[in-house]
């Protein structure tokens, strides 16, 4: 094992596979193998019987039971009331993640040397609650995480490097659970990004929820049985659709013998057009957000100079030829499109500074909004920092006070963009009490920071009063680690046996 | 012409007052129903109103609160359903 320690390592924590990468002495990045030999390490955990080892990666995803498998666990990095009971103990999808990183630190150190400052990549629709949850799984994991970056900036940065381009590129990302879509400038190894917009649970894991239905249809329509009985056989039939899927993007008519244990083997065909017209709903979805993206920052299709493939999903056939139907020429892939993220992550570990980013969410606070010419009011949410703002960013916007004697100030904390209060998350709240006997109309400033870590903090300042009081934004669900907890479950997972 | 008042909001979040639109009627109602489509309206109308209703939802589909996480995937159904119908004749 070397000695030494390890510099600019990223890793990208993904929802079917994960892989960490570091910037050799030359500059360039590579890809750090797994102990099993693997380049992507599938973030799958098997939880033992037997031993109480936690397998990850391959021989967690190829064998075992499928009820003490866990898959996909970052599509539940977002939910906070989310939990995984095994054998009587329960596990936030933090914990679980920070398993999949430990394998990958311990793995990984024995050919580059001790790791500890990392980057790690998050889809760019990623939540403060599941950016936070991510950071805390590195450090239950033994890891420092220095900065935390989006999957398409990182893939971004990973091309710039390896292509000498220069101009407006577009990153399309279908990962395993998220569509990214991500529009930057890029002059040398510098990389200006415009907009980031994304859509939750639509990327390979949707496709094979699809496909799983598609092949039990088939089998009923050619064998007269119902496949799926219940969700055992269902997780059990998961491992194949994913190779199904892929056998799919290279041939138009593939078979697969499947059954159960009720009915026995029988063979079932599939088409590439059957599957491309089972998921063109979820196609029709990453258009629109294309457009979306397009349309925010008044381009047309013709302002992208590139567009470019990162994450596997994109070997889809259809999702190419969408692409280049939609832009009028062919979609340029990122080298290996389920690698380039953490190699860019490695180069932005080592170059953050030439990144420019923006901020993921709309952040604000809800306050009347009174029309002054008809003098109707509602409750609406006031964004004081837009999404899409250049990081790090402090904004701020100030209300008055509608009521006389309010003593008590409190400010709801939103996360969305929407107005309409009832499509936006209220992510905290601050209480400051203030003097008694005031009038009405008294200014109250509201200020919100954004920084690198794309992490929030939210401050209230009573002009009158001079009092103030600023936090960050907390969560709060059985899903979720506090800080007290987070040192105690760091120093038991460092005696969890992982394989 | 619109300003600001501030009055916070404590124990008045107005969220609660909004109905929940969720479950019976999401089942019962058309796609079109739902995302409010007319058949007078023009396709481009349509398309605007659908990309407006597709960024709402498409944000809601990521919010902290499940009820409103499982009402955004119907209208993102709705609204591709829509979409499909009246305006891309083709993927």
């Amino acid at each position: 094992m070397s000695e030494n320690k390890a510099m600019y390592v990223g890793i990208d924590l993904g929802t079917s596979t994960s892989a960490l990468a570091h910037v050799r002495a030359d500059g360039n990045p590579e890809i750090v193998p797994n102990a099993d030999g693997e380049r992507l390490t599938p973030s799958v955990v098997f939880f033992d019987r037997f031993e109480g080892v936690k397998l990850i990666g391959s021989a967690a995803k190829d064998g075992g039971d499928p009820e003490r498998t866990v898959r996909h666990i970052k599509k539940r990095m977002d939910d906070p009331s989310f939990v995984v009971e095994m054998d009587g103990e329960k596990w936030t999808p933090t914990e679980i993640s920070a398993l999949i990183l430990s394998k990958l630190r311990k793995d990984c150190a024995k050919i580059i040397g001790q790791i500890e400052d990392v980057v790690i990549t998050v889809p760019a629709n990623f939540n403060e609650l599941a950016r936070k949850a991510t950071v805390t799984a590195g450090r239950l994991a033994g890891l420092k995480v220095r900065r935390i970056v989006n999957e398409p900036t990182a893939a971004a940065l990973y091309y710039a490097h390896t292509q000498s381009i220069r101009g407006r590129v577009l990153v399309y990302d279908l990962g395993g659970g998220t569509l990214d879509i991500t529009i930057l400038d890029i002059e040398g190894d510098y990389v200006d990004i415009l907009l980031s917009e994304g859509a939750r649970h639509l990327g390979g894991t949707d496709f094979d929820e699809i496909l799983i239905d598609l092949i039990g249809q088939k089998y009923l329509e050619q064998n007269g049985r119902e496949l799926i009985l219940d969700s055992a056989q269902r997780r059990r039939l998961l491992a194949m659709t994913e190779d199904t899927k892929k056998r799919l993007s290279k041939l138009n008519v593939v078979s697969e013998k499947i059954g159960s244990e009720e009915h026995g083997l029988a063979e079932v065909e599939l088409s590439r057009d059957d599957f491309e017209e089972a998921i063109k709903r979820l196609l029709t979805r990453t258009i629109m957000l294309l457009e979306q993206a397009l349309d925010t920052l008044g381009l047309t299709p013709r302002d992208i100079d590139h567009v470019v493939l990162v994450g596997g999903s994109t070997r889809i056939p259809k999702v190419q030829e969408l692409l280049t139907r939609q832009f009028g020429k062919p979609p340029v892939s990122c080298g290996n499109v389920d690698e380039c993220v953490a190699l860019g992550a490695a180069l932005f570990a080592q170059r953050a500074r030439r990144v420019s980013e923006v901020c993921n969410h709309s952040y604000g606070t809800l306050a009347i909004i009174e029309d002054a010419l008809t003098g109707a009011a509602r409750v609406q949410n006031s964004v004081v920092i837009p999404k899409n703002t250049p990081i790090p960013c402090s904004m701020s916007q100030t209300y008055v006070t509608s009521e006389n004697n309010e003593e008590l100030i409190e400010v709801e904390i939103t996360q969305g963009e929407d107005h309409d209060p009832r499509y936006v998350d209220i992510v905290g709240k601050i209480s400051l009490r203030v003097p008694p006997g005031r009038p009405a109309g008294c200014a109250v400033t509201v200020t919100y920071s954004y920084d690198e870590n794309q992490r929030v903090r939210a401050q209230v300042y009573d002009e009158e009063s001079g009092l103030r009081k600023d936090v960050d934004i907390e969560y709060e669900g059985e899903g979720v680690l506090k800080e007290s907890e987070i040192e105690r479950k760091s120093a038991y997972l460092r005696q969890v046996k992982i394989a | 012409m619109i300003r600001k008042l501030f009055r916070w909001i404590a124990g008045n979040d107005n969220r609660q007052a909004v109905p929940a639109q969720v479950g019976g009627i999401f089942e019962r109602m058309s796609p079109e129903g739902l995302c409010g489509i007319s058949p007078t309206m023009a396709r481009d109308e349509i398309r605007s109103h659908l990309a407006a209703l597709y960024k709402r939802h498409n944000n809601a589909a990521g919010s902290l609160d499940p009820e409103l996480r499982r009402e955004a995937e119907t209208m993102l159904d709705a609204i591709v359903h829509c979409r499909e119908k009246y305006v891309e004749v083709s993927l």
